[in-house]
């Protein structure tokens, strides 16, 4: 693992020194058991496997890979949506890897998600004032000034118009509605953010406006991220510094420039020539990784 | 809506195997006359590929849907004339089509999950593909052929994965197994709408691949649909850039990728974050919306979203633009800015921007 201060730059303002990290995460694994055997002989899927990297604030953190690398299940665990199998997740100095009850709900305020289907992750039945109050009336808070006028200070941090508080989701584009997930994620004044492919659904002009306001966001309230993406682009345009996963397995971790410019792992260095790239055109030579992943 | 009745000034490659001209698709709805595609003209060469940019409601999708003839007529008003092979298939019965559509023409879609049927295996499905053309075909030779096609496309033991089923495929494979099913009546034209947007970038890679060896060893036309224009910029000899079901430019790969001058390419070019360049610059996104086809912004479909709408005059809030050259040969462009206006704007605000950089 690479400890540098030059990745802190464009992270916004740091509150705590460089050296302590916001989450620290060890030897994190999670395999699920398929077909219990009959006589006890126990088959796992190795969908994590001993994945280690910290956090700093004000940083965000990118986390790349193809589909089954276990990227989403890292990030899953990170926000206690699934236990680990075994591991250490430090926040902030406490260990929260088995974080229960209060002490769990607590610790939702500080770590948030934000989700990839804009469709399938808003309540359809609820309104937007609803779905972003939501979050605050579950931990029983009432903001100075009243739910409502936070729910609409935090519509328009995102960028909606705060006059739309009483419509539905459907009333509202692919974009439109991502930014309703991100104001959901914001109600609580978070430290980090799990963000799992952020903008892997939208369309490319609208993917640009909200990896801005991601940034924005990022800079104005200090948030740390957790950026799970495929687009490696995307990934290089937003993240600090960036981490590798092949078959669940962190291959490579380091600073933007270690990763884009001098990838030391033969798959980082795969998966970058598989990008098809703008600037050139016409066939490109690409690195063949063997296999398919599955 | 304002139409301008002089005649599009794109001229059609009479030799081309695909011609299409002055295409047209509208469905009537409850809501109104929604027109999907309003005026696409474009030809394709065997051996060529044609790359059609456009985000979702463009009318990309719908304008090769009606190539293969998959709309339903009760529902679809189509009028223009699209030229397979010399074959005008407007106004064709659908028995007419059928006999075209996987011999001549052939899709390949973005999902191969949903494309290709859960109950039958994989091999069963191609060998049918094959014994609609060839209904003197047996069983057996149709399998063999099956089986030969899931070689072609890199499919490791393909007698073992021809009677396998679907779901027991990996994505990158599916996709495989679906251009196999694609080809398997050797088509002069292959339709690819967006087929490497549902999988990772390394099988990605190896599917554009596999499409361009395929090509030359078919010799076979391809339309390539996609959103990403890395995609365009790797496998695409000519791009077309499609708006609110119109087409606003269109050109060589070389022309769109290096001097596009639309303000809507240009939206798209500086909106997707490079591998390249400084990573700490902003991306330029568009504002706002892709319009609702029912009711288009009249004038400029693009007025509403464009940083330089108004600049010359009224005209992009009253008249639609017309494709006409944008300079140099073969690139057109339907913008009211002028040339200098084009130039000035590009070399000042876009340059810098994203992977137009």
């Amino acid at each position: 693992m690479t400890d540098l201060a030059d990745s802190a730059a464009s992270g916004g303002t740091l509150t705590t020194p460089v050296s302590e990290p916001l989450l620290k995460v060890e030897g994190l694994t999670k395999h699920y058991p398929v077909r219990g055997g009959f006589f006890g002989t126990k088959q796992f899927v190795r969908a994590v496997e001993n994945v280690s990297f910290d956090v700093r604030p004000g940083e965000s953190l990118g986390l790349v890979g193809e589909s089954g690398c276990g990227k989403t299940t890292t990030g899953r665990m990170l926000v206690r949506l699934l236990e680990s199998t075994s591991g250490k997740i430090t926040f902030q100095g406490e260990d929260i890897t088995h974080a229960k009850g209060t002490r769990l709900r607590n610790l939702r305020q500080d770590i948030q998600i934000i989700f990839q289907d804009p469709y399938s992750s808003l309540n359809p039945r609820h309104t937007v004032g609803k779905i972003v109050a939501m979050p605050l009336q579950v931990n029983g808070i009432t903001p100075p000034g009243g739910v409502k006028k936070r729910v609409q200070e935090l519509l328009d941090t995102v960028g909606l118009n705060p006059e739309h508080y009483n419509r539905y989701p459907h009333e509202f584009s692919g974009g439109q509605r991502q930014r309703i997930g991100i104001a959901r994620a914001l109600a609580l004044q978070p430290k980090l953010i799990v963000a799992d492919e952020p903008v892997s659904a939208l369309d490319v002009s609208i993917q640009a406006q909200v990896i801005n306001l991601l940034r924005r966001l990022q800079k104005d309230l200090g948030l740390s991220f957790v950026f799970i993406a495929h687009d490696l682009a995307v990934v290089r345009h937003f993240c600090e510094r960036i981490a590798v996963m092949y078959r669940g397995e962190m291959v490579e971790i380091g600073t933007r420039e270690e990763i884009y410019e001098r990838p030391s792992h033969p798959y980082t260095q795969a998966l970058l020539s598989a990008v098809p790239d703008v600037t050139k055109i016409g066939r490109t030579k690409r690195i063949k990784p063997e296999g398919d992943v599955r | 809506m304002t139409t301008s009745t002089s005649p599009a000034e794109v001229t059609v490659d009479p030799d081309a195997y695909l011609q299409v001209r002055d295409l047209k698709v509208q469905f009537p709805t409850e809501d109104g006359l929604v027109r999907a595609v309003d005026g696409v003209t474009f030809s394709v060469r065997r051996g060529q590929t044609l790359g059609i940019v456009g985000e979702s409601g463009s009318g990309k999708s719908v304008t090769s849907m009606s190539i293969l003839g998959l709309h339903n007529p009760a529902r679809t008003k189509i009028s223009g004339e699209i030229s397979i092979g010399g074959t005008n298939i407007v106004g064709m019965k659908e028995e007419q089509i059928q006999r075209l559509r996987g011999k001549d023409v052939a899709m390949i879609f973005q999902d191969p999950l949903s494309a290709l049927h859960p109950y039958y295996k994989v091999g069963v499905q191609i060998a049918e593909a094959y014994k609609v053309h060839h209904p003197k075909a047996s069983k057996k030779e149709a399998m063999t052929r099956a089986v030969d096609m899931l070689d072609r496309v890199g499919i490791p033991e393909p007698q073992r994965r021809a009677n396998q089923y679907p779901h027991e495929f990996s994505g990158g494979m599916r996709q495989r197994a679906m251009i196999a099913m694609a080809l398997v009546n050797d088509p002069a034209l292959l339709i690819a709408d967006e087929p490497t947007t549902a999988l990772d970038v390394t099988v990605q890679a190896q599917i554009l691949e596999l499409l361009e060896d395929l090509q030359e060893e078919f010799h076979s036309a391809i339309i390539m649909i996609t959103h990403d224009l890395g995609v365009i910029s790797q496998v695409a000899d000519d791009v077309l850039v499609m708006y609110g079901g119109r087409p606003v430019e269109t050109g060589s790969v070389e022309q769109i990728m290096k001097r596009p001058q639309h303000p809507y390419t240009w939206g798209l070019l500086a909106s997707v974050p490079s591998l390249h360049g400084d990573a700490g610059a902003d991306l330029v996104p568009i504002k706002g919306n892709p319009p609702s086809l029912i009711n288009l912004p009249t004038g400029c479909a693009f007025n509403p979203r464009c940083r330089y709408a108004g600049t010359n005059g009224n005209l992009s809030f009253t008249e639609r633009p017309e494709l006409r050259s944008a300079g140099e040969a073969g690139h057109m462009l339907a913008c009211h800015l002028s040339a200098e206006n084009r130039q000035r704007i590009y070399a000042e605000d876009i340059a810098h921007a994203g992977v137009a950089q």
